[in-house]
């Protein structure tokens, strides 16, 4: 590359700082918000397995029981007969100290003896500790960090709140385990403390245990029906499988972003290449060749992604950071509980983005450098060639329409695959913009009849935008993108929030819940004398009971509710297809179960299907499906059965939850009365809740869930209205000498600038007008296709007015305010120098 | 007696020894520091050894839980029937961590501590193999019981009749290696010391109480890898249980077993003090071909070293001997059929199988056991 060519291309940005600015801005914010996107869906992972890491340690697999409690014989089992020496008992519950919960684990050191940990052995446990654990009544070891809080040391005592009243415990020890070390991170106490602090004689919360995959294999086939063996591993694959339709739509969202991004390198390119028009004519004719403009294009152009993206890289590191909060709480809130950690930024993150970034704005400058290396030098100098591109609208609108047909085949041809879904949503976004521009320039034609159109500045601003239209084409593209995204966004989750309410009307059929608070094991138990004492309540006409449970549903782990039905159905399930009616009554005669509209997508499950499930007393039986429901509290999918065929397969009777429906003159305050006070009389924490608490958590779960949409939606139209304003301001500051002109045919600045103003607000009213079909569009695919393919859900879709003339408002808001600075600049200009620039 | 202290000072020693193996060699991340735990318990609130009992059998093969030590000790010479000579050691220790029981609901509640160590030489391939295994004596996971008669540690153990009556099999499997065999006595029990009242030092209650049986013929199998052959020979095995410790002055011990094919058993040992000296304490008992047995004084018998081994840890371990039994039968060459029978267990130490020859001819005069600690 020439040296002459480079100053020439530097000299030029120095001299358009305000360009060069908020191009590097637009890239940079496009950059960030994928770097941060990515920043926090691995974080959110990361922590996740992080968390498997240390509750697994130097272990594979753990058995764990349906009930959450594991008869300490299975243990021995294992041991002596089964000979599998590298096996841990451990009982887990919480305490309260000093009115904090605390987590205790108890295990049997002896046990891990023998089992070549090396590092990853509990610290703790040496010597005197070791023997002092099983010969000193309450004795704990705890983390420093623990110890420190309490401000306790090495021998002293502790007073504890448990389940089964109140515990002394001594230090024996203080540990200072690394963060996240196995075991050491809790109270940690000899097996048979822990049972005795914990109230839990005779049970185990889990055992751990390091085998190899045939090990695993065989004792999987051996275990009882109760029992459940399941690979740490398998834990981390499934929480990466079970989130990865909600990171893969944060990834999508964040490449929106780009896009929106790559329109407006685009947009800037082609337009300093048209700024340059007169210097790229002089330097063809002094000798350089088009191949030598064309490579100093991309020059300019990847220089300008680096350096964007660099600042980019950096900006997201601070916005990941915020992000991260958002992502792990909705992980929390719809999958797991996950801590946020710290976000780490990888070395092949940084250079995905970066070169994410340098494609996407390389690809940008392709058309614009190659019109200039193919302009003959004669032409170049000329303007209107480029300005009006000939018969560009009607390749643009084939192009743009066969893009969008293409999309629809796609999503028609791609069965479940999300990342299809999301190619079918971008590349139908390609098509519309690419008719962005013919559907303005018709829309331009058409106001001309128009009264307002007819008067001298409002013809004036539609011609100036009509001629302008290769300037300002562009950047209405980038503006109706981000516009509609957000309409697109806006209109699903307001159908999907609507969707989620009458659900919730629909489900939550009884008037009151009393709920079994979890106890220390997470299992949720309400007291047996429930049932009995809440029918007796004054004023209650019917209870119906709940309970929690995980079963093994054709291979995998599902959520289930056993129902225990009242005399009219306490719970509503609206059903999908099928007959709902023989659906209803197979369920309530206790014959088949059903199966939520997740599950039954994901795996394929339909009325009248048999599913394979394993159960207690029966071992593994075929269950038939009634009918699939409407359901959006588990993406996972879940199950409910009757009681009546929960009980014929399986020994428990617990109850985690009752449904009470009210008498019609009853109050529900003297009710809600009653059952807090039988609360406080009955063993066991239980909590009494209204319907209308229940919906109204619900949907703040919904909207907290929605958070972090709208923090990308708000980061999608800032990157877009940064190209709005560079654009237009570049376009304005660049037509001073044409407002010279009109200012010396007698036009006042007053006039001047509300001919600038007329003409961004046109700008605006159009992108905002063109984005809402596309954002109408985009709420289908996003309703029917990515939400489909991400969740299983189905909804309603629902079209929001308000939404729309929003979307409308911002689009001329943001068009007004980009054009705010060139207005002032011509009000203050001075006449003179601008006209001598003639 | 003197003498009879050796399987008391067999352990103490062993858990003294941790204190300063644990610098160089102990495989802490194996053991965790077992070791550690099991030293240093206070004698306080234990039963003691401190006047003859009387010994009923087959009632005194159970535990004495009350006191803090105690083991159940097989060494054995077995043959299989292409004539190769292998050896095997099974020794289950209870030890416990503090007197009486814990008060609790929790079936895991206890104070007694299992310890095993397994190991079996196979001379014809130089091959020596051991393993180490520890468990709580609770939640049926290791223990002792008499209904039917039971030591066991997870599934190694020792099984015999409901009543605790011979013969009893030996079960240990650690996997790598495997003892199927099954024991019977062929002499009476032998009460060590003044009627298995064995006395330590003067101080009353530094004693234990200690039986052995000097011959048990043993058939059954072994196991190493997967090649299992069928072995029968003889076999020996110490009971003793104690709680009073040995004094900080000892380094170790060398300990012999020895089978003459004459018919008598000789047990001797000889403890080294730190200084390199013999200890007064050492001794020994002779065991006529009748099963009439005669305690052996420090002045009784003398040993010498003939041949060094040193293992891969830098312990030089003797592993030829000369033993002179006082006329009692003429000098014996004492030969390891294998240098290397070091147990690398959590504390290290030698035992291994030894033939046993008349030092001035050459001829084979029997079969032992040899135990060296402290090196």
């Amino acid at each position: 590359m020439s040296p002459l060519l480079l100053r020439s291309s530097r000299r030029f940005f120095i001299r358009h700082p305000w360009q060069l600015g908020l191009t590097l801005l637009s890239i940079a914010l496009g950059t960030a918000v994928m770097v941060a996107v990515d920043l926090a869906n691995s974080a959110a992972t990361r922590s996740f397995d992080r968390s498997i890491d240390v509750l697994s340690g130097p272990m594979s697999h753990e058995i764990t029981a349906a009930d959450g409690s594991i008869a300490e014989d299975v243990y021995r089992t294992l041991r002596l007969d089964r000979r599998l020496r590298r096996t841990l008992p451990l009982v887990e519950g919480r305490i309260e100290i000093n009115g904090d919960s605390q987590e205790v684990v108890g295990t049997d050191p002896f046990a891990l003896t023998g089992m070549d940990l090396g590092a990853s052995a509990p610290s703790g446990l040496e010597g005197d500790t070791l023997r002092t654990l099983l010969t000193e009544p309450g004795g704990v070891v705890i983390p420093q960090s623990l110890a420190r809080t309490l401000g306790i040391g090495k021998g002293d005592t502790l007073t504890a709140t448990t389940n089964v009243g109140t515990a002394r415990l001594r230090v024996l020890a203080i540990t200072d385990p690394g963060p996240g070390s196995w075991l050491a991170d809790r109270i940690l106490a000899d097996i048979a403390t822990a049972q005795d602090v914990l109230g839990k004689p005779g049970s185990l919360s889990r055992i751990q245990l390091k085998l190899t995959d045939a090990e695993a294999a065989a004792l999987d086939d051996s275990l009882p029906a109760a029992l459940q063996l399941e690979a740490y591993q398998q834990k981390q694959a499934t929480f990466a499988e079970m989130t990865e339709a909600f990171r893969v739509n944060l990834a999508a969202m964040s490449l929106l972003a780009v896009l929106v991004g790559v329109f407006l390198v685009y947009n800037t390119m082609t337009f300093a290449a048209l700024q340059r028009r007169q210097a790229f004519a002089v330097m063809r004719m002094t000798g350089a060749s088009g191949g030598q403009l064309f490579r100093l294009l991309l020059v300019e152009a990847g220089a300008l992604g680096l350096i964007g993206s660099a600042i980019g890289v950096a900006l997201g590191m601070a916005l990941g950071q915020g992000l991260l909060v958002l992502v792990s709480r909705t992980i929390s809130d719809l999958y797991v509980e996950i801590s946020p950690t710290q976000i780490d930024l990888a070395p092949a993150m940084v250079l995905r983005s970066v070169a994410i970034t340098l494609f996407a704005v390389l690809a940008a400058t392709l058309v614009p450098a190659r019109s200039v290396a193919r302009a003959a030098p004669v032409i170049a100098e000329r303007r209107s060639q480029q300005e009006t591109g000939g018969r560009t609208p009607w390749l643009l609108l084939s192009a743009g329409v066969a893009g969008m047909l293409a999309s629809l085949v796609l999503i028609a041809l791609s069965g479940q695959s999300l990342v299809a879904g999301f190619s079918a949503l971008f590349v139908f976004v390609v098509g519309y913009s690419l008719c962005i521009p013919p559907l303005m320039l018709a829309l331009l034609r058409g106001c001309e009849p128009l009264p307002l159109f007819r008067r001298s500045i409002g013809r004036l601003a539609l011609r100036g935008v009509q001629s302008s239209l290769s300037r300002t084409g562009l950047a209405t593209v980038a503006l109706a993108i981000a516009v509609s995204a957000t309409v697109g966004v806006g209109l699903m989750t307001g159908s999907f929030r609507a969707s989620v309410a009458d659900w919730l009307d629909t489900t939550l059929g009884s008037d009151l819940y009393v709920s079994a608070a979890a106890d220390s094991q997470g299992e949720r138990r309400l007291d047996t004398a429930w049932l009995k004492a809440a029918n007796n309540v004054p004023g209650v006409s019917d209870v119906s009971t709940g309970s929690n449970r995980d079963l093994q549903i054709n291979g995998e782990t599902v959520r289930a509710l056993v129902l225990g039905a009242a005399r009219h159905s306490a719970r509503g399930f609206e059903f999908i297809g099928g007959n709902p009616e023989a659906a209803r009554q197979q369920f309530s005669e206790g014959r088949a179960l059903i199966v939520s509209e997740p599950l039954s997508y994901r795996q394929g499950i339909s009325a009248g299907d048999r599913v394979r499930v394993r159960s207690v007393t029966s071992g593994n039986i075929t269950l038939p499906v009634a009918g699939i429901y409407r359901d959006y509290s588990s993406s996972r999918g879940m199950v409910v059965l009757p009681r009546l065929l929960y009980e014929r397969h399986w020994p428990d009777r617990d109850v985690s939850n009752l449904g009470i429906s009210l008498a019609a003159d009853a109050r529900i305050d003297d009710v809600i009365g009653a059952l807090q006070a039988l609360a406080a009389r009955l063993p066991g924490d239980a909590e009494v809740i209204s319907n209308r608490a229940i919906r109204d958590s619900s949907l703040a779960i919904f909207d907290r869930t929605f958070v972090i949409t709208d923090v990308l939606k708000v980061l999608v139209i800032l990157v877009a209205f940064i190209g709005v304003f560079s654009a237009l301001m570049a376009l304005f500051l660049e037509k001073g000498r044409e407002f010279a002109v009109l200012r010396a045919t007698g036009m006042t600045p007053g006039q001047l600038q509300r001919l600038v103003l007329s003409q961004a607000a046109l700008v605006g009213l159009l992108a905002g007008l063109l984005s809402v079909p596309l954002g109408g569009v985009l709420s289908e695919i996003l309703i029917d296709v990515i939400n489909r393919r991400s969740f299983g859900w189905t909804m309603q879709s629902h079209f929001f007015p308000a939404i729309a003339l929003e979307a409308v408002l911002l689009s001329i808001v943001a068009a007004l305010l980009a054009a705010l600075y060139p207005t002032r600049r011509i009000g203050t200009a001075s006449l003179r120098d601008r006209l001598a620039g003639l | 007696m003197r003498g009879r202290i050796t399987h008391l000072a067999r352990l103490t020693a062993l858990l003294l020894t941790v204190l300063f193996a644990a610098c160089d060699n102990r495989t802490a991340e194996d053991s965790m520091a077992v070791g550690d735990a099991l030293g240093g318990i206070a004698a306080t609130g234990f039963a003691r050894a401190d006047s003859p009992r009387q010994f009923v059998f087959p009632g005194d093969h159970a535990a004495h839980p009350d006191f803090r030590n105690e083991w159940w000790y097989f060494t054995g010479n077995v043959e299989a029937p292409d004539g190769d000579r292998l050896g095997y050691q099974l020794t289950l220790f209870r030890i416990a961590l503090a007197p009486g029981s814990p008060e609790s609901q929790s079936a895991w509640a206890t104070h007694q501590v299992w310890m095993g160590h397994v190991a079996v030489t196979d001379v014809a391939t130089a091959d020596h193999r051991h393993a180490e295994r520890y468990a709580r004596g609770a939640a049926g996971l290791a223990g002792q019981s008499m209904q039917p008669f039971r030591v066991w540690l997870e599934d190694w153990q020792i099984r015999g009749d409901a009543d605790g009556s011979f013969p009893w099999t030996i079960d240990v499997d650690t996997g790598e290696f495997a003892l199927q065999l099954t024991v019977d006595p062929v002499r009476e029990v032998i009460l060590q010391g003044d009627k298995g009242l064995s006395q330590k030092s003067a101080a009353p209650g530094n004693a234990s109480y200690y039986y052995s049986i000097t011959r048990l013929a043993t058939r059954g199998e072994i196991r190493i890898d997967d090649s299992t052959r069928a072995v029968s020979g003889m076999s020996w095995l110490d009971r003793e249980w104690s709680t009073s410790a040995l004094g900080n002055d000892q380094a170790g011990w060398d300990w012999f077993s020895l089978q003459l094919d004459s018919g008598e058993d000789l047990m001797v040992y000889r403890l080294r003090k730190t200084d390199g000296s013999t200890d007064e304490h050492s001794a020994g008992a002779w065991v006529d071909a009748q099963g009439v047995s005669e305690t052996l004084q420090a002045s009784d018998f003398s040993l010498r070293e003939e041949r060094f081994w040193t293992s891969g840890s830098g312990r030089r371990y003797p592993v030829a001997w000369t033993l002179e039994t006082g006329g009692r039968s003429p000098t014996l060459r004492i030969e390891a059929l294998l240098d290397d029978q070091e147990m690398r267990t959590s504390v290290r130490y030698w035992e291994g199988a030894v033939r046993i020859e008349a030092a001035a001819t050459g001829e084979h005069l029997g079969r032992g056991y040899l135990e060296m600690t402290g090196y």
